[in-house]
């Protein structure tokens, strides 16, 4: 079962029906947990049939002393996908350690693929909730977006990279692929055979022909 | 009484006193509340926490209460965030805000355990619809750059351009309004969501090379890398700037101690510890660690309810070494009165650290 915790009314409103159509796996759901009861037994009196809970980052909760992330690490360490939605939340993001946010628009937006997934599937791919159904490409065209933006908006194409950013450089495109699970390997491997006297132009092909390479196999 | 005597708590607590006398007369409410604002807005560094003789606590937790007003609080959570629910307009906000502003002041004025006067005035420079004129409060950037620009510069562009979303507002040099709100909100929280230079690890990085500039070898680990990549915590990150501007300092004039610095993060149930290692390097003069004066109460004042610091290194005494010694710079225990912090404790140990270690600890 997947449990959104949704507190706006109008958003409530505005997304009930696809929330109805499929009430026998998804449906609104309040915390409403008194102040003397446990978080650990509401939660397992409560939502024990639970695959996954999508909550509003700026849930109000009755109990004062609970609050979002120590549900959040409760669910996580029970193995209970976990995603938090915000209006504030721009782009959407998975950690490591499954930390999940999106933006509230773009969540609403992918709840009947992320949905239909799941009942086809019974598996929970918070991706799709993130970037649609070809998530995939579309984590693809963000990353390449994310990369570009960092790299070359501002920097002089012909001009060589200096050698004392490379590692930095080398870090932070390694984390970039690591954070949309993409191999970085063959980009890295190329760059690493060419540390010095490489121009940001040279590198913007390199990176340009990887994730073409990897577009191909999605 | 000299007028810079007067703390702003006591005119705050004044103009509170004179606006419950003046509460049937609207007409000098609002004149009152815009006094209000004005006050409030004038935390510097000359104001002190108030409550002469009484003790304060050190408590980054009340920095992340305050922070967090602005992420996910309805009465707050507009200033940063697209306004996706009715009834939120300017005007709403303008009116609300001397009530605002007064709840917020709690959180320095009223508080056993205060936040750092610094960041109180980071957020309500932002803010604050009457920090206006050539000469109004400044707020910081995640790069340590000064802005002027603020909820106030939009007042009368938003009434000239009635229909357009505030973020778009558009200001003469082209930028949006929008640029300053993601400033702002990658300001007080290390965010996922936003750049690659607004991640956590970046943040660290691009300080720490702006100040080392490239004056000793640096050198980043691994968990700094996986881990500081997914750092999401509220944080006055201009404080975290000004610390670390004073830790590199350190180290670039001690760099004929040691050329090496290694940067390193761990994770815990309650939050992160960075650790900048300057290998090779010594602490000296017992007495100014335990009651600092200079740069060390400055990196103490700086990180004042807003992360706790330890510092860790081999140990001299007239060229000898003496084993090594833990200076506890900021923790649970630190308390502020009169505006000084008490005295560090230190610790001697026997096993030597092989440099001097700065560890700053952040809190989820």
């Amino acid at each position: 079962m997947i449990y959104i915790f949704e507190d706006r009314d109008s958003r409530k409103a505005q997304n009930q029906d696809v929330v109805k159509e499929h009430s026998d796996v998804i449906c609104f759901a309040k915390f409403d947990i008194d102040t003397d009861q446990d978080l650990n037994d509401f939660i397992v009196e409560n939502f024990c049939d639970a695959d996954c809970l999508i909550f509003h980052k700026s849930y109000t909760f009755k109990d004062k002393n609970v609050n979002l992330s120590q549900i959040q690490s409760y669910m996580l360490r029970s193995g209970v996908k976990f995603c938090v939605y915000s209006g504030g939340i721009e782009h959407g993001s998975i950690s490591q350690d499954g930390i999940t946010l999106v933006n509230a628009n773009v969540m609403y937006e992918n709840l009947a693929h992320f949905i239909n997934y799941y009942k086809d599937s019974n598996e929970v791919i918070l991706e799709i909730l993130l970037w649609g159904e070809r998530y995939r490409l579309s984590q693809l065209i963000s990353m390449q977006y994310e990369l570009f933006n960092q790299y070359f908006m501002s920097n002089d194409l012909e001009a060589i990279i200096p050698s004392e950013d490379l590692d930095e450089i080398l870090d932070d495109t390694f984390s970039k692929f690591e954070e949309y699970e993409f191999d970085a390997s063959p980009i890295l491997d190329k760059l690493k055979d060419r540390m010095y006297s490489l121009t940001w132009n040279e590198f913007f092909n390199m990176l340009s022909t990887g994730i073409h390479k990897i577009e191909l196999t999605l | 009484m000299s007028k810079n005597k007067v703390s702003s708590k006591d005119r705050i607590d004044f103009i509170s006193f004179m606006k419950r006398i003046a509460s049937s007369r609207h007409d000098l409410t609002s004149r009152i509340d815009s006094r209000m604002e004005t006050v409030s807005v004038a935390v510097d560094e000359k104001t002190s926490y108030v409550k002469s003789g009484k003790e304060f606590h050190h408590s980054p937790p009340k920095m992340i209460e305050f922070l967090r007003l602005f992420s996910v609080d309805d009465h707050y959570k507009w200033y940063t965030h697209k306004w996706d629910q009715s009834g939120v307009t300017l005007e709403n906000l303008i009116k609300a805000q001397p009530d605002r502003i007064r709840q917020l002041s709690e959180f320095l004025f009223h508080s056993e355990n205060p936040i750092n006067k610094r960041t109180y005035g980071q957020v309500l420079s932002f803010i604050n619809f009457n920090n206006t004129g050539d000469d109004n409060y400044l707020w910081y950037d995640n790069e340590g750059i000064a802005n002027r620009t603020g909820w106030h510069s939009i007042v009368e562009l938003h009434k000239q351009n009635i229909d357009t979303p505030i973020e778009n507002l558009k200001f003469s040099d082209g930028s949006l309004f929008l640029d300053y709100i993601r400033k702002f909100k990658s300001s007080i929280e290390f965010r996922t969501d936003l750049r690659m230079d607004d991640r956590f690890h970046k943040v660290i990085r691009n300080s720490i090379k702006r100040y080392i500039n490239g004056a000793v070898q640096v050198e980043y680990t691994g968990n700094f890398r996986k881990i500081g990549y997914d750092v999401n915590i509220y944080c006055d990150i201009n404080r975290v700037i000004s610390a670390l501007k004073i830790i590199c300092d350190w180290i670039v004039k001690h760099k004929v101690n040691g050329s090496n610095v290694i940067v390193d993060i761990s994770a815990n149930n309650d939050g992160y510890e960075l650790t900048i290692m300057h290998s090779g390097s010594y602490l000296t003069n017992i007495g100014k660690m335990q009651n600092p004066s200079g740069d060390f109460a400055k990196l103490r004042n700086s990180l004042f309810s807003v992360c706790d610091l330890t510092i860790s290194g081999d140990y001299k005494e007239l060229g000898e070494n003496k084993g090594s010694i833990v200076v506890y710079g900021l923790d649970s225990e630190t308390t502020m009165e009169d505006n000084h912090l008490s005295d560090c404790k230190i610790y001697h140990k026997n096993e030597l650290v092989g440099g001097v270690k700065y560890n700053i600890k952040f809190y989820k």
